[in-house]
This record gives structure tokens, C-alpha cells and sequence, in this order.
């Protein structure tokens, strides 16, 4: 990653057919100077980040628009500066520029700040933010890294083993040290820990069944009884339902998320939000869950998965209070 | 889709120690 001084950038598809529409969106990564790198990604709006830099590229006039998440510090703010004029003074053919570098115009803003040009980039003529923006969050101005734990019993006790970044360095902060990837590659059903410096999550992966073992169980879903791998994952929620408890109870940085619940509780009036850890389901994850990662697919087979699981819940508690009330009735 | 529930619920509907009858003749049991 060194070798490119810092502009590396990955961008979709292939070298040789540019993309049709002449605007790119790069998420810029990185927390050193010589490893700072893009990433491209649809251009839309959901994929905007408050806590990083991105870069909005019209190849066909030559524009080039660097925005500033709310979240960034000055710091990341320069080093995303530096690297965008490198990648401007090299014009890499990547780039598909219609032109010399000095054709480049160079346009920067702070998120809230936008000028109508990166609207109309992005296409969202109605400037609305359908990203986790945390703008009007109380959140304070850097958070601390995201941190992953994989929670398993596969080999016998329950154990947490923390996932580590692999471009960590001692004195900068990452900003997104993960990838959507990190905890789909996990043996499925996986049960991950996430520690976001504001809320706990425990994410819980999907049943990676073939159709046809999803189909039998299906088909007599009401006979058969819990399997022994059912039960330990039953188990295994539940220690990582304790440990995420337990992880918010003794954790330093519980001043931290109570000055965030605390400010965010008066502000909505409610009384119910108790403690701020919750429980996701892959395929089905909320925004706030997915901005804590630079880029984010679906996984459509995850998604229909949980999405079964849940409905099958739902019926069964359905039948239960059914079952229930006639019995009532005919006392 | 967004999907977000309470570890807290869910922890306690886990780790119940007592059912009624009608719970456990029905199926499939309820988890935990």
C-alpha cells in the first residue's frame, strides 16, 4: 500500500470500460500519510459517512469534490486534502479525467455546507441525508474506534477474541478499522460483540442452510424438536447476551455512553431506552449499524434467512396467545 | 429491515426457569 504514497484508490469495475455516468463517489480510508487510500462506491447517497472524508468526481467536466463528514478532525481532514491534490497532480488514467490536471477543478465543503454541485452529483436534488448523519447527534467530535469481538464456544468454552485492525498504528484513530466482510466471513451462525463508543451490538449472523435442509425444516417445522446445534446456539446467545451486559458494566468508557444516552433521552422524553446495547440480525441491520462500515452490501440470503426466522417467531407467539385465550374461554 | 432489538429482552426471555404447561405441550418449545 506504501508503494502508491498514499492515493491508492480501488475502484469498480474494469480498467478498460468506464463507467457510463461521468460522477464517482471514493470513500477515503487511512490514517497515515503513506497509507491513506480510496475506495470507490456507488454513487448514492446512503453511502456518504459523517465520520470520513469522501471524494465526488465528474470525469467528463473535470470537477472534483472533497466533503468532510462532521465527524472528521482537522488532522484526517488534511491528510484526505493531501491525497486528493496527489491524485490530482498525477491524473491517473484510472480516473477516466477528460484532460490535463490543471483542467481539474477543485471544490471542498464541510458536511451541512454543501454546495448545489454535489447535490446534483450525488443526485439528491431534495438534499436529503439518507445516511446516519450524525450531524444533529450529541455525538462528540471523534469517537473512539469501533472495536470487534467474535464471540464462539466452538471449541468448548464461551470465549470473546477481539478482531484486530491490521494498519493500526499507536497514535492515530481509526476510523473505520472493518469491513462488512470481517463478520460475513465468520463460520455462520456467528455471534460478534461491537463496541461502537456510543452503543454495544451484538450481531448475530444467519443459519447457512442449502435449500433443500431449509425446506425439510420447514416442512415439519411444528414436529421436530430443537436440534442440539439449535440448542447451543440458543446457549451461545445467551452468554453473548450477559457478556454484552457485563462488557457495558465494567467498561471505562461507560461515562461516555451515558453522557450520550443521558443528553439523547432528554432530548426524546422517553423513559424506556435502559441500557444501550441491542441485538442486530444479518441481512436486516439498521442504518446507524451499517455507517460503522466504509462500504455495505446486502446479503440477500442472510436477510431472507432472518427474515424467516422471525416470521416463524411471530406466528408462534400468535398461535400461543390464540391457544391460550380459547382455553381461557372455555373455562 | 432496521431491526434492532433489546439485549436485555431478549437475555430474559433466554433465561426464564419457569413455564406454564400450555408452554411446554406446544411446538415447537419456546427457546431457552
Amino acid at each position: 500500500m506504501q508503494l502508491f504514497d498514499g492515493t491508492m484508490t480501488i475502484h469498480l469495475g474494469q480498467h478498460k470500460q468506464p463507467s457510463a455516468s461521468a460522477w464517482r463517489l471514493y470513500i477515503f480510508l487511512g490514517e497515515i500519510d503513506c497509507e491513506t487510500h480510496w475506495w470507490e462506491l456507488n454513487v448514492h447517497c446512503s453511502n456518504l459517512r459523517s465520520r470520513t472524508s469522501m471524494l465526488l468526481v465528474n470525469t467528463s467536466e473535470n470537477f472534483m469534490l472533497l466533503w468532510h463528514g462532521c465527524q472528521t478532525s482537522e488532522q484526517q481532514q488534511n491528510l484526505a486534502k493531501q491525497s486528493a491534490m496527489k491524485i490530482r497532480d498525477k491524473c491517473p488514467q484510472e480516473f477516466h479525467f477528460d484532460g490535463i490536471n490543471d483542467d481539474i477543478e477543485f471544490f471542498e465543503m464541510q458536511e451541512g455546507d454543501e454546495i448545489e454541485l454535489f447535490w446534483d452529483g450525488i443526485n439528491e436534488r431534495t438534499h436529503q441525508r439518507k445516511y446516519f448523519s450524525t450531524l444533529a447527534k450529541p455525538f462528540q467530535h471523534t469517537l473512539p474506534a469501533i472495536r470487534i469481538y467474535h464471540l464462539s464456544s466452538l471449541h468448548g468454552p464461551f470465549v470473546a477474541q477481539e478482531f484486530v485492525y491490521t494498519l493500526r498504528s499507536s497514535d492515530s484513530h481509526a476510523v473505520f478499522p472493518f469491513k462488512q466482510t470481517d463478520l460475513y466471513e465468520f463460520h455462520q451462525p456467528a455471534l460478534c460483540l461491537i463496541d461502537a463508543g456510543y452503543e454495544i451490538f451484538i450481531w448475530q449472523g444467519w443459519n447457512d442452510q442449502t435449500d433443500a435442509e431449509l425446506k425439510s425444516q420447514l416442512s415439519n417445522a411444528n414436529l421436530v424438536v430443537q436440534t442440539p446445534k439449535d440448542i447451543r446456539f440458543t446457549t451461545e446467545r445467551r452468554c453473548a447476551f450477559q457478556t454484552a451486559i457485563d462488557y457495558y458494566t465494567s467498561n471505562e468508557m461507560k461515562s461516555n455512553f451515558d453522557l450520550y444516552f443521558r443528553i439523547s433521552l432528554a432530548k426524546t422524553g422517553s423513559s424506556t431506552v435502559d441500557i444501550p446495547c441491542s441485538v442486530v440480525y444479518a441481512g436486516l441491520e439498521p442504518i446507524d449499524f451499517i455507517n460503522l462500515f466504509p462500504k455495505w452490501n446486502v446479503h440477500s440470503k442472510a436477510r431472507q434467512q432472518n427474515q424467516r426466522v422471525r416470521q416463524r417467531k411471530l406466528v408462534n407467539q400468535e398461535n400461543h396467545f390464540l391457544l391460550f385465550s380459547f382455553r381461557m374461554v372455555k373455562k | 429491515m432496521n431491526q434492532k432489538d433489546s439485549v436485555i429482552d431478549l437475555l430474559n426471555q433466554l433465561s426464564r426457569t419457569q413455564y406454564s404447561l400450555d408452554e411446554l405441550r406446544a411446538r415447537p418449545l419456546p427457546e431457552g
